[in-house]
């Protein structure tokens, strides 16, 4: 991201910002869609990010930093957003998956069971996982983006992980049992 | 027995799927909304104390040191010592106000390089960036337009960067989202052009003006960014014309016009002002002149390259587009089937969007 527009937009320029959500703007929703899980509350979240970060662009110090800070509000933001999905009747909205990039590693039944399981893990944990897996980005980096210690950011990715792990085993030994390939 | 699990491969697929672009209108909408929020006010020294009160010291230390410094300065003006030299010049100022287009960063410093594109057909010819190759897109009612710079890295997002259209001699067109109308002045085409959806109601006003195309006179209108519909999603920036009772309208990408940058996989191109004004410059009016359709038999049409170094058959329905660095680029329904391209006789040849080379 060019830091001359994060100054221009901590100045005021507006269509410094609109430049900088269009930069990061993809990002930022594809992060929220995985993290909520649901295609409407990633765009909420998204709006409420890009809001905020407007808001509270003149309180970042270090523009450098700016794609770290943004992202450290949307994950905020998609956590509030959980929070409320959290009081409306559940419902469990597997995410639609385009056939050409479903691959062989995740047959139909165990992206339900993934589905499952990453619907029970908190925010926190959804959020690292898909920073590591989906931003590919590493602990401390992690870390960084959320604003909390890598020993934390470890924590809260090994739960998370054999959560996971449990649900694609157990996938797996239903599919033995019932004689289909895993 | 079950295998052992890569847990990490299996996340990271999973993870893989999902939407990887945002809606446009969640991005304007919330542009929309911080058109009219406040940004937070910053007092930098409350904020530092809070955080750090070494700063604070320190900070206290220096008010000290500034303030001895300045009693010696009055004192010695008082005194009547010796000439001082002249105070240094104030150092550079910011460069950007607010509110200012952001200038080219160090990634923008590439200019555009411009050619000619003659569209015989429809009876125009301007000078355009290379790198946009044209396709030939749908208006519905069998009308056709002419977009430059599609796909990703161009335009807003995969919006062209520009669309050309041009209507029939009898004033019918069928520009942006609007459907086909007929018009016999420029304030018929300003009225269509100007067609602003009601959801994007909060932006700043439009901005029209007039000038010329190939010393005829036309109009503009741009708009700012939560107004930047206009009945053509993503355009920014509209010229239009009647010319022999055609209606020709020229619509600008937002972000390329207004962010003055060309934005590929490789590099940013800075789009000046100055680039847009020599496209305006030299656009010129032509004669509509017929153009040789391929042949057709029994459905199936023979399209011969434009070297002539190929030929091929294909389905009746398919259009037949040159790129600009390409040989032939088949076209069925705006949406890209096949396309060939050819190299020269040294073996170098274009692929995609990387640049001309030994790559193939």
């Amino acid at each position: 991201v060019d830091r001359r527009l994060v100054e221009l937009a901590q100045r005021g320029d507006q269509d410094a910002f609109a430049r900088l959500a269009a930069l990061i703007g993809d990002r930022l929703f594809a992060t929220a869609h995985r993290i909520v899980r649901d295609f409407d509350a990633a765009g909420d979240a998204y709006q409420s990010a890009l809001v905020h970060i407007w808001r509270e662009l003149p309180t970042l110090r270090d523009p450098e930093r700016f794609e770290a800070w943004a992202g450290r509000i949307l994950v905020r933001q998609c956590y509030s957003e959980l929070r409320r999905v959290r009081n409306l009747p559940p419902t469990l909205d597997l995410l639609s998956v385009d056939s050409s990039v479903a691959d062989a590693t995740v047959s139909v039944s165990m992206r339900d069971e993934l589905e499952r399981a990453f619907v029970r893990l908190t925010g926190e944990q959804r959020a690292v996982l898909v920073l590591m897996y989906y931003r590919d980005l590493s602990v401390a980096e992690i870390a960084v983006h959320l604003g909390i210690s890598p020993g934390t950011v470890k924590s809260r990715l090994h739960y998370a992980r054999e959560a996971m792990r449990a649900s694609v085993e157990a996938d797996q030994r239903t599919s033995v049992q019932e004689g289909r390939p895993a | 027995m079950t295998r052992p699990t890569d847990i990490d491969a299996v996340l990271a697929s999973w993870l893989a799927q999902g939407a990887e672009q945002a809606p446009e209108r969640h991005l304007v909408q919330a542009l929309n909304r911080i058109a009219t929020t406040p940004q937070r006010r910053v007092r930098p020294w409350s904020v530092q104390w809070r955080e750090n009160p070494v700063g604070l010291l320190a900070f206290g230390a220096a008010v000290t040191v500034l303030v001895v410094a300045l009693g010696v300065a009055l004192q010695s003006e008082f005194v009547g010592g010796p000439d001082e030299p002249p105070p240094l010049s104030p150092g550079p100022l910011p460069s950007a106000s607010a509110g200012a287009a952001p200038e080219p960063s160090a990634a923008l410093q590439s200019s555009v390089e411009l050619e000619l594109f003659i569209n015989r057909a429809e009876g125009y010819e301007l000078l355009l960036p290379a790198i946009w190759a044209p396709t030939e897109v749908e208006r519905g009612d069998s009308q056709t337009a002419t977009a430059f710079g599609s796909g990703a890295g161009f335009g807003t997002r995969s919006a062209p960067a520009l669309t050309i259209i041009v209507g029939e001699t009898d004033g019918s067109i069928t520009p942006c989202t609007c459907p086909r109308t007929k018009v016999s002045s420029l304030d018929d085409l300003e009225e269509l052009v100007v067609s602003t959806p009601s959801f994007f109601h909060t932006g700043p006003p439009e901005q029209h003006s007039e000038l010329t195309l190939d010393g005829e006179q036309a109009r503009s209108e741009s708009a700012g960014i939560g107004n930047n519909c206009l009945g053509c999603p993503d355009a920014f920036f509209h010229v239009y014309a009647i010319h022999d009772g055609r209606p020709f309208v020229l619509a600008f990408d937002y972000w390329t016009v207004r962010f003055r940058t060309i934005s590929t996989p490789e590099i940013d191109l800075n789009f000046s002002p100055q680039t847009l004004d020599t496209i305006l410059n030299s656009f010129r009016f032509l004669e509509p002149a017929a153009v040789e359709q391929p042949d057709v038999v029994d459905g199936v049409r023979t399209f011969v390259s434009s070297d002539g170094s190929f030929q091929l058959e294909l389905p009746q329905d398919w259009r037949l587009d040159r790129g600009t660095d390409w040989t032939a680029l088949y076209l069925n329904r705006g949406v890209t089937q096949l396309s060939v391209r050819a190299g020269d006789d040294r073996g170098s040849i274009l692929t995609n969007l990387r640049a001309r080379g030994r790559n193939a």
